[in-house]
């Protein structure tokens, strides 16, 4: 094998990358963060542990596949992959060192956390079984992560594509890793109770999620108290570390996959010719195609930056997609059984998801106009920059109008019933202004930014992190002048917060004008 | 009462252009008459892609103005952006798109009316030549083809000024010389054509005036014939003799318009004095010395030699 070329240039290319600086960054200052809360707020050393294990768990899941699942995808975008294979270099000495890099990454942040960890030591009430616990789950999941990130990165060849199946895969590995664990378990310590757990497997995932986090506490009552008998603490340290190796294993072979699709693919052959058609077949407007054609004509005409976005049919799937993602979880929210819950409290997750998806979807926009150098022709045609904007912006809009709008109209039924003691016109507030204001800030880092994993996490910053954060610190400023109860000082939090983003976004949006004018943004132009 | 000259298409005055420290471009004074096809010549970061940015509006110079038919670039960029087709050095192209989609995209961007948008697509089309790939994918197209695409894009609007940076670059010689059939085409039409290009001898055939550039500064501007007449010190011309090769030098070097005479191989290499301009004078002292001439040709300098002669060769 001839692993160490490939390891050493991709290195040396991250080393290079001010990204990584900011990624470590980043790491080390959420980790400062969650001491600092844990410390004001006089939790347990055991209580800080488990809060800095979450934090790193969340990092592997979040930002180790954002360093990652460009890996191979932008060497077959650039060209570069086909060049290794012209040296001896084989697919799965390619995945193997690209795998073996970004694992290295993935250390150093855990490493990064180590002096923190350290601290709750001194503050007690951590046992070593849940340093052990904690190394082993997040060493298998990184392993994990990084795996299905090069392999998702082998099949693709755009990044948000790659991380789009990067998250699939995760959600895919964590189900079949808690579906082995169960089963696991069961063998171990009660064969005869399978049906007794499939029957309350609600529980049990509640369970599962608080083993893999060390949630309320389970590891420090777990590991430390004498009610447990020795020999049960033995079995379920057993059982960590076996799953550990099992993971670790799983990763590998998902490594050399990778390895395998890398050898298919970096020729770069289009697909069969049986794919093509079974992809025109499914995509292909079979029912009222010439109403289709108008209508697309029509948004052509109106708005022919936003057309882009729904010129595809992947493109307008999104729009369906959002739709029947929101109508399932709306109609799962209000037909609850419990009449008593407050259905709106189950839309909460949409009221950051949708946004966050905008924001996602419009940090990468201007990306491919920025690289094949559409953007400097649109630049001299008659379109004005800020035509050139309100176009994109509206073009995202509309792909998560429908979703949106019955959100809004499912919320305001609910709050129209008036049986439940909140109006909830706070999140409702957020949401709208996060609709409108995300996308804004996304496509400002788009055309600002480098790199669309930069874009995506400065997005993420001053659209969700910033906010709140601003928000909480004017409460606190007002804290003395004022003497609202729990209630109305969070709700005072986020209506600051909302006011926070609405002003961000409208500076970003000048920003943006402001650049597109003098034509200062991340310029990328190669003959394609 | 006479008929006022027509419009200059460009005209630009001290026009320059600094990133930082940096000078790209300076103090570039260069007038384009209507009808031309102008060249323009430059070593690699001579500022011709600054210059070329600088009439499509995408950049604003530092100082200097520039004038396309009468339209400031700075002050009136959006009447300047109807007049010109701007082709940079690269596609700019959505591989994923079909070719007609995408000629329908960058109308609609320039506000063609759809009625009348499907015939100049297909219009376009038939002027490079791409009618039969109308439903092909862009990405399914080859390198010349692309190009013919992009230049396609460019008359979408019918632009009186054509800016395409290096066109030809990169294509086969085929490619090259259908390219340049298409740009005499258009100078046919009555566009007036400004192209930046390495392959000198191709702009030697087909500009009727070039302008050459070097470190940002313009070095000459004007026709193609007047700048080798400005570098060259004497025309060269070679002879062949069926006779004594050594008499017939002898009898060439008493002739006083003739400034150099010397045998290379079996031909005789005349450069003539600076001032004669007529090479027969050479057959002339020849037959009359009784020298059997069997061949005389003119060694004309090439653009590229021009342009080696007038460049230092230095980049920014």
């Amino acid at each position: 094998m001839t692993l160490f070329p490939v390891i050493h240039r991709e290195l040396r290319a991250q080393a290079r990358q001010p990204f990584t600086y900011w990624l470590r960054l980043l790491g080390a200052g959420a980790a400062l963060a969650v001491m600092a809360v844990m410390i004001l707020n006089g939790g347990s050393g055991g209580e800080s542990f488990a809060a800095l294990h979450r934090m790193v768990l969340l990092s592997i899941w979040v930002l180790v596949p954002l360093g990652v699942a460009d890996c191979v995808s932008r060497e077959r975008r650039e060209g570069t992959l086909g060049l290794l294979f012209l040296t001896p270099l084989r697919a799965r000495d390619v995945a193997l060192a690209k795998a073996g890099t970004h694992g290295l990454r993935g250390l150093a942040l855990l490493l990064a956390v180590l002096p923190m960890m350290a601290v709750t030591f001194l503050q007690g009430g951590v046992g070593w079984r849940a340093v052990v616990f904690s190394f082993s789950i997040n060493l298998a999941w990184l392993a994990l992560v990084v795996a299905v990130s090069v392999l998702a990165s082998a099949h693709c060849r755009s990044w948000t594509r790659a991380l789009a199946l990067t998250h699939v895969l995760i959600v895919v590995s964590a189900v079949a890793a808690g579906t082995l664990k169960m089963f696991a378990a069961i063998l171990v310590f009660r064969p005869s109770a399978i049906w007794q757990v499939m029957e309350q497997l609600d529980s049990f995932i509640a369970g599962s999620v608080q083993y893999l986090t060390g949630g309320r506490g389970l590891w420090s009552t777990n590991f430390t108290a004498s009610m447990i008998p020795p020999g049960v603490i033995r079995r379920i340290m057993l059982g960590e570390l076996v799953t550990t190796g099992a993971l670790l294993a799983m990763a590998l072979t998902l490594v050399l996959w990778a390895g395998h699709v890398i050898a298919r693919r970096w020729r770069e052959e289009p697909p069969p010719v049986w794919m093509q058609k079974t992809s025109v077949a499914l995509t292909k407007p079979r029912f009222g195609v010439a109403f289709f054609r108008r209508w697309m004509l029509r948004h052509l005409e109106k708005n022919p930056i936003g057309w882009l976005e729904r010129r595809t049919w992947s493109g307008r799937v999104v729009v369906w997609a959002w739709f029947a993602v929101t109508t399932t979880l709306c109609s799962a929210a209000v037909t609850d059984q419990n009449i008593w819950r407050d259905p709106r409290r189950s839309l909460l997750p949409l009221v950051w998801l949708l946004p966050g998806s905008m924001g996602y979807l419009a940090a990468g926009s201007f990306r491919r106009e920025r690289e094949n150098g559409v953007m400097e022709l649109l630049l001299v045609s008659p379109l004005t920059p800020q035509q050139i904007i309100l176009g994109r912006l509206r073009g995202i809009w509309g792909q998560f109008l429908p979703a949106a709008a019955l959100l809004v109209f499912v919320w305001l039924a609910v709050r129209n019933l008036g049986l439940y003691q909140t109006t909830g016109a706070e999140w409702l507030g957020f949401f709208l202004v996060a609709f409108g204001a995300v996308p804004v800030i996304g496509l400002s880092f788009s055309l600002s930014s480098r790199t669309t994993i930069g874009a995506f996490v400065l997005t993420a910053l001053f659209g969700f992190a910033l906010p709140p954060l601003l928000g909480w610190l004017v409460v606190v400023a007002l804290d003395p002048f004022t003497s609202w109860n729990m209630r109305e000082r969070d709700s005072a939090q986020l209506a600051f917060s909302v006011i926070a983003l609405a002003l961000l976004a409208g500076a970003f949006g000048q920003g943006m004008r402001w650049r597109l004018e003098r034509r200062k943004f991340q310029f990328n132009t190669g003959v394609s | 009462m006479t008929d006022a000259p027509p419009l200059p298409a460009v005209q630009t005055s001290g026009l320059s252009r600094n990133y930082g420290n940096f000078t790209a471009l300076s103090g570039l004074n260069l007038t384009v008459n209507q009808g031309d096809l102008f060249g323009f010549i430059g070593s690699n970061g001579a500022g011709k892609t600054t210059t070329l940015r600088i009439l499509s509006t995408f950049l604003t110079p530092s100082a200097g103005a520039a004038i396309i038919f009468g339209h400031d670039v700075v002050r009136e960029a959006d009447a300047v952006r109807h007049v010109i087709g701007y082709m940079p050095d690269f596609f700019g192209v959505y591989k994923d798109m079909e070719v007609t989609e995408y000629l329908d995209f960058f109308g609609a961007c320039y506000r063609i009316p759809t009625a009348k948008r499907e015939k100049t697509v297909s219009d376009v089309l038939e002027l490079v030549g791409l009618s039969e790939k109308k439903g092909s994918l862009i990405g399914a197209l080859s390198r010349g083809m692309q190009q013919r695409l992009g230049l396609a894009r460019v008359l979408i609007h019918d632009p009186r000024l054509l800016l395409l940076d290096e066109p030809a670059s990169g294509l086969d010689p085929r490619a090259r010389i259908e390219m340049m059939e298409i740009l005499r085409e258009l100078q046919r039409l009555g566009k007036t054509i400004i192209i930046s290009s390495h392959i000198l001898s191709e702009l030697e055939t087909i500009c009727n005036r070039v302008c050459i550039i070097e470190r940002g500064q313009l070095i000459y501007s004007g026709p193609v014939q007047g700048v080798r007449d400005q570098v060259s010190s004497g025309k060269v011309v070679w002879a062949r003799v069926a006779s004594d090769q050594d008499k017939a030098i002898e009898l060439l070097k008493t002739n006083p318009l003739i400034a150099e005479v010397s045998a290379v191989d079996h031909e005789i290499k005349v450069t003539l004095a600076t001032e004669q301009t007529d090479h027969s004078l050479v057959a002339d002292v020849l037959v009359r010395g009784g020298a059997k001439l069997i061949e005389l040709r003119e060694d004309e300098i090439g653009l590229e030699e021009v342009f080696m002669r007038v460049t230092k060769g230095e980049t920014q």
